[in-house]
């Protein structure tokens, strides 16, 4: 418990700091590090576990763009503030909720980060951090995407695992969703316990 | 001129005999090029739009022919024994040039043997061959799973599937679809008319071909599956299997009831007439009629195919009918005039059936006519052949009756059974006595015959083709009832077309996620998904359909594997991704094309099933579908073997029923013409309808559906009805001009007509139930309804015919002045 409390502790203190580029790879090696070693721990439940590395990697993650390109900009736009609101609360829990299910696939993985390369996408300039997950029988590819938040440093917009990316699966959900349903059923959708 | 030419005939006989034997003998070089076709193929409709769409399922999705080999072990499924057979028996099938693949328990995936997080299992995806396998895990998974439970092992885990995939016939498909590209320009030139003719006869070599060799891997098959016989049961099965062995059994029904037909009829001749030469001589003009015709069918390439396997019976019965009215009109002279010369009395005979004869086989071709309506391609065929061989009958029995007989010595006929049987006399005696109930029972029948017709259902199953002491009902039942049924029958659902995203901004972050947007993996949403297991869960509860294959299965497995948990459209997206290349041939391609954003469920109708209505089962899942897809944006369409062989029953029946009407028309002008009455052509008319209509009657209140086979009943049934009535007609008018009694004209007509109606349908009575002891259903219904049309035909032309001709006097009671 003493533990717990001092790992939250170090993780609040990080929290503010904005990362700047060159900071991606070795700030995201020690999160990533730091989240093998909680899962690593026995007799953690999960609840607590999950709690303890979304501390971790909430600072990195922009979830509320996740949320807007999860929807794509056209419908985003057509939502009153209020509901985009409503809207990336329940996005965010539901993507985390999705996350924590599949913790349980983790078997003793290590995290190899494996490079970090500049992409251009149209104007901007985007950060893919390269990690592969080893395992005893394989490895798996998982790529962060970091873009320029500007003042908030370098944040996530995307992952991709395996070459499948989380925001694109969701986008093309939500765009066949919303053809047939309104806008309020979107919402129940994402309450429901079902998975996407 | 007609007469001119029975002269001729009489003078020179000989060479008459000679230039018929000729023209047969060159016709019967043709035979050799007479074709049996019995497949799928055959039994399309000739423009069914389905038959378009499902080559294209087939091609788009791989879901070709197949055959399924039932394979019962003596030991138990996974003893090592067992699996070792299994592997030999797949080895030996897979290098048959024919097989494109087998599926077996042996290399199907086994997904929950043990129950593996989705990332892990697509790693590395064990089969029954792996060493690592726990048995004990694969049989329940075999057992269970959704993929293999009732399909590639039976319930009990006694019996298991091969599935073996024949290549697809991609040539036939080319063909097809260059033929059809050249008939649909509206302005042909003379060279794509040449094209099109050329393209036509290459789709007839190409079928030849393949159907050879469809027969010979069938062959090669079960040659390799009797080397397995120690193991355990095995039995073939499958559409391909079913229509070869279809032309085993019509070649070997043709050959083995031709010769009994004939054997019975000399028997039955001999019975009636006691002299040789009235044996000798029908017995004669049958064969070179027979002869003569298949030749002209083999030189036109016409094919026989199931449907039309009965026409050489057919051919039989109605040149056993000419000949008899022949004879016996010949027999009638000659006891009549005892000093006319030979030649003399041959001549009459020519000359004084002619007429009648001529109309019989004009209304017997307009019976057969008929079926040239159909939309479908045997159907068409069998139409020709018979109006064809039928008018080659009718000249060959005139020209070899008149020299024949001509060059025999005089004579006198035995008249002995007429003396002894004497049902023309009694049928005399009760249209004089009990007119009022032969009227009141015909109209009896005819109101059981309307009623029970309206019962009429069209169904054609296959497994109740086969006698069920027969292998191939014993095979066909296990696949149907074991292993997921028969007949393919598939639902495809496509989703609409995604509009593009309209990108407002298109800002960097739009751009990039746009530009993924077609990307496959993302295709996986769940409204889809959801409308696949809605689907799938829908086919599956229907009790008339076995087997049912689709994405939802995958869905279904994902699941167990998942926890219980449904596979999110993530996992499925990471399955797209990594499956392994010859899984996915077997789990997810034959079910969903992703560039054509559609779902294929892939199902197998229990063809066994008690009551199964098939024409009612597909108008239902259409109508259930429509109501599931109501609020998606998806539309459906059936396909598949299942849905064409409906179209074209249903065709063949509408073809059948509207042209009856057709049919009765012309007939009513013909006898309008013969007998110059309308009165006169409305009674033949009605003495037709009535025994007919018992035939339908019968049919419909015994439950016994009209299928491929028993179709044509309606076209024989008039074929052979109005020649019965023609003759007696012709006979009466003639009786009649002696002494205006309509009632003495009638017992004269009893007394001459009368008996050959009688012989002939005696005749063909006594031959055809034969027939009754074949292994093949469809020749015992034919057999059968031959029989009872001809008794019923026979007692309507010299009971209710003769009835209505005294009660309506259609020829007035004075003679024309």
């Amino acid at each position: 418990m003493k533990r717990i409390f001092i790992v939250l502790l170090g993780l609040s203190l990080s929290l503010f700091a904005a990362i700047e580029k060159e900071q991606i790879a070795p700030i995201m090696k020690h999160k990533i590090q730091s989240v093998t070693d909680l899962l690593q721990q026995e007799n953690i439940s999960k609840s607590i576990l999950s709690g303890q590395i979304f501390e971790e990697f909430d600072p990195v993650f922009d979830f509320d763009l996740m949320a807007r390109l999860s929807l794509g900009t056209a419908q985003w736009r057509v939502l009153s503030g209020a509901e985009q609101k409503e809207f990336t609360y329940h996005f965010v829990a539901r993507l985390k909720r999705s996350f924590i299910e599949k913790l349980e696939l983790y078997s003793n993985e290590v995290a190899v980060i494996k490079d970090a390369k500049d992409v251009v996408v149209g104007s901007s300039t985007r950060v893919f951090l390269l990690t592969e997950l080893i395992s005893k029988e394989a490895n798996y590819q998982v790529d962060y995407k970091f873009y320029d938040a500007k003042g908030r440093g370098w944040l996530i917009y995307d992952v991709d695992i395996l070459g499948v990316s989380i925001v694109q699966t969701y986008r093309s959900q939500f765009e066949g969703f919303l053809k047939d349903n309104p806008f309020e059923a979107l919402i129940g959708w994402l309450q429901e316990d079902l998975e996407p | 001129m007609l007469l001119r030419l029975f002269r001729a005939i009489i003078t020179y006989p000989f060479i008459s005999v000679v230039l018929v034997t000729l023209c047969v003998g060159f016709l019967g070089i043709y035979t050799s090029h007479l074709q049996i076709d019995a497949s799928s193929k055959t039994l399309m409709l000739e423009d069914d739009e389905d038959l378009l769409f499902t080559n294209a399922v087939g091609e788009r999705y791989g879901g070709g022919d197949f055959l399924v080999i039932a394979f019962k072990p003596h030991e138990d499924l996974l003893a090592p024994q067992t699996l070792n057979a299994l592997k030999n028996l797949s080895d030996e099938l897979s290098a048959l040039n024919r097989i494109a693949s087998v599926v077996s328990i042996l290399n199907v995936p086994l997904l929950q043997s043990p129950v593996l997080p989705v990332r892990e299992l697509v790693k590395r995806i064990p089969t029954l061959e792996d060493e690592r396998v726990d048995y004990a895990l694969a049989k329940e998974e075999f057992l269970h799973s959704p993929l293999y439970k009732d399909n590639l092992v039976s319930a009990d885990f006694t019996t298991t599937a091969l599935l073996l995939n024949l290549t697809p016939d991609l040539r036939y498909t080319q063909l097809e679809k260059h033929k059809k590209a050249l008939e649909a320009l509206e302005h042909p030139t003379s060279v794509q008319r040449q094209e099109l003719k050329q393209t036509l006869q290459n789709i007839k070599f190409h079928r030849d071909a393949q159907r050879e060799i469809e027969h010979q891997s069938i062959k090669q098959i079960r040659a390799i599956m009797e080397d397995y016989a120690p193991y355990g049961s095995l039995f073939l099965g499958g559409v391909n299997m079913i229509a070869d062995d279809l032309i085993t059994y019509v070649k070997h029904d043709v050959l083995f009831y031709g010769v009994s037909l004939l054997l019975l009829l000399s028997l039955t001749l001999w019975a009636i007439f006691r002299q040789l030469r009235f044996v000798a001589l029908p017995l004669l003009i049958c064969l070179y009629s027979v002869l003569a015709s298949t030749g002209i069918l083999g030189y036109f390439g016409w094919e026989v195919t199931v449907i039309s396997s009965n026409f050489i019976s057919l051919q039989l019965i109605i040149t056993v009918s000419i000949v008899l009215h022949l004879v016996v009109r010949y027999r009638e002279l000659a006891l009549r005039y005892t000093k006319t010369s030979q030649q003399r009395l041959v001549f009459v005979t020519l000359a004084s059936k002619a007429t009648p004869s001529f109309f019989a086989i004009i209304t017997t071709i307009a019976g057969f006519g008929s079926l040239i309506f159909s939309n479908i391609r045997p159907i068409i065929t069998l139409g020709w052949m018979m109006s064809v061989s039928i008018g080659t009958s009718l000249v060959i029995a005139f020209v070899l009756f008149g020299a024949i007989l001509a060059l025999l010595p005089k004579k006198r006929p035995v008249s002995t059974f007429e003396t002894r049987f004497a049902l023309t006399h009694w049928c005399a005696n009760l249209v004089k006595t009990r007119g009022n109930a032969i009227l009141l029972l015909s109209g009896f029948i005819f109101l059981l015959g309307v009623s029970g017709a309206s019962r009429l259902e069209v169904e054609n199953s296959f497994i109740n083709y086969f006698k069920s002491s027969t292998e191939i009902y014993k095979g066909m039942e296990i696949i149907d009832q074991k292993l997921g049924g028969t007949t393919p029958l598939d639902v495809l659902i496509t989703f609409t077309q995604k509009e593009e995203l309209e990108i407002e901004a298109l800002d960097d972050f739009e751009a990039e996620f746009a530009q993924k947007q077609s990307k496959e993996e993302y295709w996986f949403s769940a409204r889809k998904m959801q409308i696949v297991e809605r689907i799938h869960t829908y086919l599956d509860a229907q009790p008339e359909i076995g087997s049912v294959q689709s994405l939802g299965t995958l869905l279904s497995v994902g699941k167990i594997l998942n926890e219980g948990k449904q596979l999110d459209s993530f996992q499925l997206a990471l399955l797209y991704n990594e499956l392994p290349p010859r899984f996915r041939g077997l789990i997810l391609d034959p079910y969903l094309s992703i560039e054509h954003n559609q779902v294929r469920f892939s199902t197998r109708v229990i063809d066994s099933q008690e009551g199964l209505r098939r024409d009612a089962l597909l108008a239902r899942i259409n109508h259930d579908i429509d109501a599931l897809l109501e609020d998606d944006t998806a539309t459906h369409r059936l396909s598949g073997l299942m849905v064409l062989y409906n179209n074209m029953l249903q065709s063949l029946y509408e073809s059948q029923i509207t042209t009856l009407g057709f049919v009765a028309l012309v007939l009513l002008g013909m006898f309008w013409l013969l007998f110059g009455s309308l009165k006169v052509a409305l009674i033949a008319i009605v003495s037709n309808i009535i025994p007919m209509s018992i035939v339908f009657g019968l049919m419909g209140w015994a439950g016994l559906p009209l299928d491929m086979m028993t179709i044509t009943i309606a076209a024989i049934s008039i074929g052979i009805g109005v020649d019965d009535t023609i003759h007696y007609l012709h006979r009466f008018r003639e009786e009649l001009a002696h002494d205006w009694n309509y009632e003495a004209a009638m017992e004269r007509s009893h007394q001459s007509i009368g008996y050959a109606m009688y012989y002939t349908s005696f005749a063909i009575i006594l031959g055809f139930s034969i027939l009754v002891v074949s292994n093949f259903i469809p020749t015992i219904y034919f057999g059968l309804l031959t029989v009872l049309v001809m008794a019923m035909v026979l007692l309507g032309a010299l009971l209710l015919l003769p009835r209505l001709l005294i009660v309506f006097r259609p020829w007035g009671t004075q003679p024309y002045m």
